[in-house]
């Protein structure tokens, strides 16, 4: 099943984060509970470890562009995506 | 006594209990802490992960009548006095479901019906208010024990030094339940305090203070039970110090890194409450099948919490006047 990876609410008054750094590149696996990204918000930089598990996809947002809490960042999917 | 003795005096079936409780605390939160980074709960949240063994094994020792006071990381407790997983997310989600209709939200969850007198922003707030409790029922001849958890933050506030001294000098049915994590938002005990040993503040107020180990949740029980049962026969209160550590940051968005080191994180994990109750089943002869039949009846468990919470409606806005003065 596909697991949508967003950029997460870190607190009461975040309303937009950039991810700093990928710890895993596309097409590998990874596993629930494994470090996967850093955000920076107006507050804190902090690791973001997967919420789900699969093979991450295509990643969709710059490394440092601001974006909304709740924007699709990748996919989690069970077969790896070719096409990335 | 050593913690094999322990285990060997409580039943396979009530082990496992424990451990189902256990476990259902942990992923009821890791489910509230996906529900929230994705944007889905509202409000503001303080996650138990890592502290699940302390509410469990002192609430399996209370009735439905005896009363708990929690905290703002109290979504633990709740569950553990036998709030229903869903009636107590509903209520995180804003849901007229919720146990306070939705209008409580995490830090003011109430659910009387089942003796949860509710969670609390102000750290310290609920020991009076658990002491006024147990004076009620001693008041009242009513054979109810009242429980009173709070972290170690609260205990140098003076609404805990005056509370714990009302409730020993008047041998109150109350039982007080330190949860030492070690760290009051981002200040370390050590730096908060000369004394930080929380068990021994008891002698200045003339009562047992007791140390354990938070993570095993047959030995805080133990504890408990000994503290519980003093409390019901009139023999007053007592302090217990539960030693646990939460893995996950003191709100929702705080790291949880820049005042404690990664390795300290790592290191309470290798006693995780989790795990510490899993092995005590497998060493009590239990194989690995069975336990993964309790483990996902578990997982069902949440997965249903979540569906009630999801599917129950918005309080109506007719119901914007009810509950206000």
């Amino acid at each position: 099943m596909a697991y949508k990876i967003v950029m997460p609410q870190l607190g009461l008054t975040m309303e937009e984060g950039s991810v700093t750094s990928w710890l895993k590149k596309p097409g590998e696996w990874v596993d629930k509970g494994e470090t996967l990204f850093t955000v920076e918000t107006d507050k804190v930089e902090m690791e973001v470890e997967s919420m789900g598990k699969g093979y991450l996809g295509t990643i969709q947002v710059e490394l440092g562009a601001k974006v909304p809490v709740g924007t699709l960042l990748a996919m989690l999917t069970d077969e790896p995506d070719t096409a990335s | 006594m050593s913690e094999r003795v322990l285990a060997e005096q409580i039943s396979q079936e009530l082990l496992l209990a424990y451990y189902k409780k256990v476990l259902e605390l942990r992923l009821f939160e890791l489910k509230v802490q996906e529900l929230y980074r994705n944007g889905r709960l509202p409000g503001f949240v303080h996650l138990y992960v890592g502290e699940e063994a302390v509410a469990v094994g002192v609430c399996s020792n209370l009735q439905t009548a005896d009363l708990v006071f929690s905290t703002h990381r109290g979504h633990g407790h709740a569950l553990a006095k036998g709030v229903p997983a869903g009636v107590v997310l509903a209520e995180l989600w804003g849901k007229a479901t919720g146990s306070s209709g939705g209008r409580g939200g995490s830090m003011h969850m109430y659910a009387p019906e089942y003796g949860f007198m509710g969670t609390n922003g102000i750290v310290g707030a609920p020991i009076p208010l658990a002491t006024g409790a147990a004076l009620s029922a001693k008041v009242r001849k009513h054979s109810q024990v009242v429980v009173c958890f709070f972290g170690d933050g609260a205990v140098n506030s003076g609404s805990f030094h005056e509370a714990v001294n009302l409730g020993s000098v008047w041998d109150l049915p109350v039982v007080y339940v330190c949860e030492n994590n070690l760290y009051a938002t981002e200040m370390a005990f050590v730096r908060a305090t000369k004394n930080t040993s929380v068990a021994s503040r008891a002698a200045a107020y003339g009562m047992l203070g007791v140390e354990v180990d938070g993570q095993d949740v047959v030995a805080v029980h133990e504890v408990a039970q000994a503290a519980i049962q003093r409390a019901r026969g009139d023999g007053g209160p007592t302090l217990i110090e539960c030693k646990t550590y939460r893995y996950v940051g003191h709100h929702e968005g705080d790291p949880g890194t820049d005042y404690r080191t990664r390795e300290e994180v790592q290191q309470w994990k290798k006693q995780d409450p989790v795990k510490l109750a899993r092995q005590r089943l497998l060493d009590s002869g239990m194989d690995e099948n069975k336990l993964q039949t309790a483990d996902q009846q578990v997982e069902q468990l949440i997965d249903d919490a979540v569906e009630f919470a999801e599917k129950s409606p918005e309080p109506s806005a007719a119901s914007v006047t009810e509950h206000v003065f």
